[in-house]
């Protein structure tokens, strides 16, 4: 069947099984930030921005995502020009493997999106659904405070 | 979900049903997906997505609070209207949920149709006796204690839509606890428990101890509500309300706890759970 799909503000139309697994549906389309970790919905790796709402792509199927509008990380900035929180997260070492990179940066940017002057605890919940298995949090949570301080112009 | 060829899209329940009727197609109704997605079945041929039917709203009517059964658990963990009723209960349990990303697909009408590890929320509604509205030939309401008695999807017909949860205001003297034991926050929960009580003076007049994965199916410990109702309570009263939701509760094992060990666990949240209750409606004991 044919859904259509705004990604990273592109409107597309594709033939697709609906039942196959979104994830999988994105990858084959290039979409290649989106990573495959434990195709359970634990892990985060596959996350997207489904409407601006962080969304786990392994746990939804193609046709749930019809007329919906959908961010990855190729949305979010280029090799030349980086997002701020993709710069901010190699200024402070937040990654090592990067396999969790793509993931926590929507996670990341849905909660700067809605919340300018997030705390603490706020990173931690926006990003409880993002496994890091090299580095630990520390790092994650302190580039995106970092990042909110630089947009509100503190930094 | 190697059959599946169609997606549907309906606007509005009716709409909906007249899909779910039509059995030329096999379907089944998605709405976050997020236990859906991963059914490895060849049975379904078309999915009905109920996500766009405007059944995602949070609101007060009256004395009373309706939640859309496709609101996400996320906004129920938000909203100020289900942080101001019962102490917030339903917001804390939906809070607990998973992790973020899932928080934003799981809906309140999925996490309560099919009672899986991870259905925290039939606790919270069997608690506040709250009532689920049906539309089916007719609209029917089913209080949370028949609607959680077997599997909701067993009683439930094809064409059924559940789009509804309404749940009661309470009175300012009563008190509400959610209580979710877990390895993390977002994990299944080993054990989870709803208690309410209502008070007149110091008189409790109204007992409700709910509890989930301890019994195949969540269910309300009646007799040690008797154990409550109409007398003021103390340590002791209360200790042995613990003791007989422990003594009538037939705990059962799986891979996240023995049911002895769980045996021993429910007595004390139990505990916990009705002292917090009795301090949040202001009653000293």
């Amino acid at each position: 069947m044919i859904i259509q799909v705004k990604i990273n503000g592109i409107d597309k139309e594709w033939d697709v099984d609906p039942g196959m697994i979104l994830l999988d549906l994105l990858r084959d389309k290039g979409y290649k930030s989106i990573k495959r970790g434990c195709d359970e919905g634990y892990c985060g790796a596959c996350t997207i921005l489904l409407d601006g709402q962080a969304a786990k792509s392994c746990v939804m199927l193609a046709g749930q995502a019809h007329k919906r509008s959908i961010t990855t990380v190729e949305g979010l900035g280029t090799m030349d020009e980086p997002h701020l929180l993709q710069k901010t997260f190699v200024e402070h070492g937040a990654v090592q493997c990067g396999y969790c990179i793509p993931g926590m940066l929507l996670s990341s940017k849905a909660l700067l999106d809605e919340n300018p002057n997030p705390t603490e605890d706020d990173v931690k919940e926006a990003i409880d659904g993002n496994l890091c298995r090299c580095t630990g949090y520390v790092k994650q949570i302190e580039a995106v405070l970092d990042t909110a301080s630089i947009m509100r112009g503190e930094n | 979900m190697n059959n599946l060829k169609e997606f549907y899209y309906p606007e509005n329940i009716a709409e909906a049903q007249k899909l779910l009727r039509d059995e030329s197609v096999k379907k089944a109704i998605i709405a976050g997906g997020t236990s859906v997605a991963l059914l490895n079945t060849g049975s379904v041929e078309g999915m009905v997505d109920i996500t766009r039917m405007g059944l995602n709203y949070i609101k007060q009517d009256g004395g009373f609070v309706k939640i859309g059964a496709t609101a996400v658990v996320e906004e129920l963990a938000r909203s100020p209207i289900t942080k101001n009723l019962a102490n917030g209960i339903l917001a804390k349990a939906s809070s607990e949920i998973a992790s973020r990303p899932l928080r934003n697909m799981i809906t309140m009408g999925g996490n309560i149709v099919q009672l899986r590890i991870w259905s925290d929320l039939p606790v919270v509604l069997l608690a506040l006796d709250g009532q689920i509205k049906v539309q089916g030939d007719e609209e029917r309401t089913i209080p949370a204690d028949d609607f959680f008695r077997e599997q909701p999807l067993k009683t439930l017909a094809h064409f059924d839509i559940v789009k509804e949860v309404v749940l009661p205001k309470t009175p300012e003297t009563s008190g509400a606890e959610f209580i979710k034991l877990s390895k993390t926050k977002g994990d299944y929960a080993i054990m989870s428990l709803a208690c309410y009580l209502e008070f007149e003076e110091k008189t409790c007049t109204l007992a409700r101890i709910a509890l989930s994965s301890v019994t195949p199916l969540p269910r309300r410990c009646k007799k040690a509500e008797k154990v409550l109702e109409g007398k003021q309570l103390t340590p002791e009263l209360i200790a042995e309300a613990a003791a007989v939701t422990r003594e009538k509760t037939k705990t059962i094992s799986n891979i996240w706890g023995s049911a002895e060990y769980k045996s021993v666990v429910l007595e004390n949240l139990v505990k916990k759970s009705l002292l917090s209750c009795a301090d949040k409606a202001g009653i000293q004991i």
